[in-house]
């Protein structure tokens, strides 16, 4: 069974949460009703007396009050719109006051039904504010988190939609790029064509028809086999399926640490807005001493939990039954501590406050069970958005690649046999036989090249000859190419060709606008899919224009990313190409 | 008698033989090279008089490369440049970018092989005339437009919006569409005329750089 990682707990953020604009949404307002009327008739009619039938006015009146109070302060200063800043003393404020109204309502009320002695006005009054900030503020910590998890996750997704969109693009302009090669052969081929057509007998028909059956043999089949699925796409559609599964993933069965799903903080928070208002009833001449005591227990007894159990990791249903096992470990702690003192609680009493530290453990449970799947989403989507990142890089350089081949084929091959053939039969009257084989066989050497698309240089034979070039102008320190790299680099050449290039144009920038005297080249393999290079140079910082042309617009199409920084005595370029 | 000598240095066989065995027709003494590095050994080898060099010379440095370190290694060896590319702009080099001293010449306007010839004595007598700068041609494609108007168009014509082009550039949208409507102006494209003005001063480019819309 697949372990995932528990985040730890995060006090600032769980204080943002609760001062927080979800702490006054609908959703947290109607999660709150199940809490509040349950915590009044299960532990009010056996303690106090009276019908459920009044205790259930007084829990919806209880509740109405507290809520109605609550919406008083969201339709006035502490609106629920998501992009309210998290206000702790206003929400506070506000708490307090809806807690003393759900107190005092239920005290006045129970007190007109007759079920309400005086000794519980303290209790309500106290009581209730503690019980509405805690309760409430655990709620909104939930949902907070909820609505965080939902927000990284629906930019995550609209990040992958983009680099879908873009990924189609790329692959559409690879296509369309495809589609032009045999329309540019042609093209070029045919006034070439209709000179030896023209000027002579069958015998260049034949060439003609030879020359157009090559194009067929050789140019189609090419852009055929280009046009192809790449492994590109197969990976892409994983890796898309990969991100559904991220978002859409019903993850309950896992293993976890049980010591990250102990909040201590979160234990002694839910305590004390129960332990005060109880001790006023319980320990009424020691209400001080026994508060400061248990809450001391409560956090005591958790944070040792949390750190001896850290380690321990097991399936969820028995991590889960292991931190209940906690909470009542936790309420016997408080227990012992206070009969030291002399406090004594009774029986019952121990049974309450046992159940509510079991409960405050189930809560805690489930918030960090949340939060540990929705981490795991979070990072298994990030996971997949870096590599559909890196996966466009590759598509970019594959264009840039395929865009460069073609252009250098036909600008280069192609055109120059054509403008030798040309300017050898400019000086020929009537050609023979031979000469329009010997044309024939220069124009099929040229297209011959189409076919070679997929061979080039390594990067040590590029890399020695920007050293060459350069030598006596500037001092290149080689990079070292490790074996695992040099690996990778001979199975992609377009990773291979981007590099160099990336290279290329820093030297050149390095001595041309920098007048650098030295520059060190630095590659190394930083991931399985991503190559670092660090050009440094000891020439003068490149102006913001410099920045800004071509070889930047060369760095945009080939790296993932890349940056330019200049410190006092080097200019260091920085880019990432994913390989 | 003492021979001139000439490094030819071009990717693509066929021609590069076509102007070596040219300019040995014509007395001078060549060498070839395929790409930059074959060059420079050719240059430390053989102290040439010129050099005739293409700028595409395939993967590594390109001929603008080895032309600026051989101008700071060996200032004194000419340089003609026989290319495809309008002029520097091209590859993101200023207009102005090559000096004085060397001859720049575009393959397609090349009428014959006499004026490569003559462009390798103007060199090596430092008398380089217009006829011999293709690239400063008033005439030649996009002549009017700076270099950066040149970047913003090759981008305009990749497709890019004019937020895309502002972010690349680290510039604001505003600025681009400044440079936009300059370069409008010097297309003499009329915006309010019917038809899409970014889509003519695409063609523009595409034309003048010999490119398709893939190859952008």
């Amino acid at each position: 069974m697949q372990k995932l990682e528990t985040p730890e707990t995060n006090l600032r953020e769980a204080v943002n949460s609760a001062a927080g604009p979800a702490a006054f949404s609908n959703s947290v307002l109607l999660q709150f009703a199940p809490i509040s009327f349950l915590l009044i008739l299960i532990s009010s009619p056996n303690r106090v007396g009276g019908s459920p039938l009044q205790w259930l006015l007084l829990a919806i009146v209880g509740y109405l009050v507290t809520v109605t109070i609550l919406l008083a302060f969201r339709f006035t200063v502490l609106s629920a719109d998501e992009n309210r800043k998290p206000r702790p003393l206003w929400t506070s404020i506000a708490f307090l006051i809806a807690g003393a109204g759900r107190g005092l309502s239920i005290f006045f009320l129970g007190d007109a039904l007759g079920i309400m002695s005086p000794e519980e006005f303290w209790y309500r009054l106290v009581g209730g504010p503690l019980f509405v900030y805690g309760a409430i503020s655990v709620l909104a910590i939930l949902q907070g988190s909820r609505n965080r998890h939902q927000k990284i996750l629906d930019a995550l997704e609209l990040e992958k939609s983009e680099l879908d969109e873009l990924r189609g693009g790329i692959r559409e302009r690879i296509r369309s790029q495809r589609k032009d090669l045999l329309a540019r052969v042609q093209l070029q081929l045919a006034p070439l064509f209709q000179e030896m057509n023209a000027g002579t007998n069958s015998a260049t028909n034949k060439i003609s028809q030879k020359l157009t059956d090559f194009v067929d043999a050789v140019v189609r089949p090419l852009s055929h086999n280009i046009g192809q699925e790449s492994s590109f796409e197969i990976r892409a559609t994983d890796l898309s399926k990969k991100a559904s599964r991220a978002k859409i993933k019903p993850q309950y069965f896992f293993k976890i640490s049980v010591g990250m799903t102990i909040i201590p903080e979160l234990s002694t928070f839910a305590a004390a807005s129960l332990i005060i208002a109880s001790t006023t009833m319980i320990f009424p001449n020691a209400v001080a001493l026994a508060t400061v005591l248990s809450l001391l227990a409560v956090y005591t007894s958790t944070f040792v939990m949390k750190k001896l159990l850290k380690k321990l990791t097991l399936t969820t249903p028995v991590a889960f039954v292991v931190s209940l096992m906690v909470g009542i470990a936790s309420s016997l702690f408080s227990y012992l501590l206070l009969m030291v003192f002399g406090l004594v609680l009774a029986s019952a009493q121990l049974l309450q406050f046992a159940a509510a530290q079991v409960l405050v453990a189930a809560i805690s449970f489930a918030i960090q069970l949340q939060r540990t799947r929705r981490m795991s989403a979070e990072q298994e989507m990030t996971g997949v958005v870096k590599n559909l990142e890196i996966l466009n890089s590759q598509l970019r350089q594959e264009l840039w690649l395929n865009r460069r081949k073609i252009a250098s084929v036909l600008h280069g091959s192609v055109q120059s046999a054509l403008y030798a053939s040309a300017m050898r039969l400019a000086k020929i009257e009537s050609p023979s036989a031979d000469e329009l084989q010997s044309v024939r066989d220069d124009l099929n050497a040229a297209i011959s090249k189409l076919d070679s698309l997929e061979t080039g240089e390594s990067i040590d034979e590029i890399l020695k000859q920007i050293i060459e070039v350069w030598d006596g102008v500037v001092e290149i320190k080689s990079p070292v190419i490790s074996a695992d790299l040099s690996s990778a680099l001979s199975d992609n050449q377009a990773a291979s060709t981007c590099l160099a290039e990336v290279i290329r144009e820093a030297v050149s920038n390095a001595v041309k606008h920098g007048d650098a005297k030295r520059i060190e080249l630095e590659v190394e393999k930083t991931a399985m899919n991503l190559i670092s290079v660090v050009v440094s140079n000891d020439g003068k910082p490149l102006s913001k224009q410099a920045d800004t042309g071509f070889g930047s617009s060369i760095l945009d199409e080939v790296a993932l990313n890349w940056s330019l920084e200049s410190t006092a005595e080097l200019t260091l370029l920085r880019a990432q190409i994913a390989v | 008698m003492y021979q001139r000598h000439i490094v030819v240095v071009e990717d693509e066989a066929l021609l590069r033989d076509l102007i070596a065995k040219t300019l040995e027709a014509k007395g001078f003494e060549v060498t070839t090279a395929a790409n930059a590095a074959d060059a420079t050994r050719a240059i430390k080898a053989h102290d040439p008089d010129a050099v005739v060099l293409d700028v595409e010379l395939g993967p590594g440095p390109n001929g603008f490369d080895f032309a600026d370190s051989l101008r700071k290694s060996s200032p004194d060896v000419g340089i003609v440049f026989l290319t495809n590319l309008p002029d520097p702009r091209f590859v993101g080099r200023e207009a102005n970018d090559l000096p004085n001293s060397i001859s720049y010449l575009r393959k397609s306007q090349l009428v014959d092989t006499d004026q490569l010839v003559q462009a390798i004595e103007a060199v090596l007598k430092e008398s380089i005339s217009a006829d011999y700068r293709h690239d400063l041609d008033k005439d030649r494609p996009l002549s009017k437009l700076s270099k950066k108007q040149i970047l913003v168009l090759q981008m305009l014509a990749g497709g890019l919006t004019n937020s895309q082009i502002a972010e690349r550039r680290g510039t604001t949208i505003r600025a681009v569409e400044g440079i936009v409507s300059r370069i409008f102006q010097s297309l003499s494209i009329d915006v309010q005329a019917e038809g899409n003005a970014r889509v003519e001063a695409a063609a523009a480019y595409l034309s003048a750089s010999g490119k398709t819309f893939s190859e952008v």
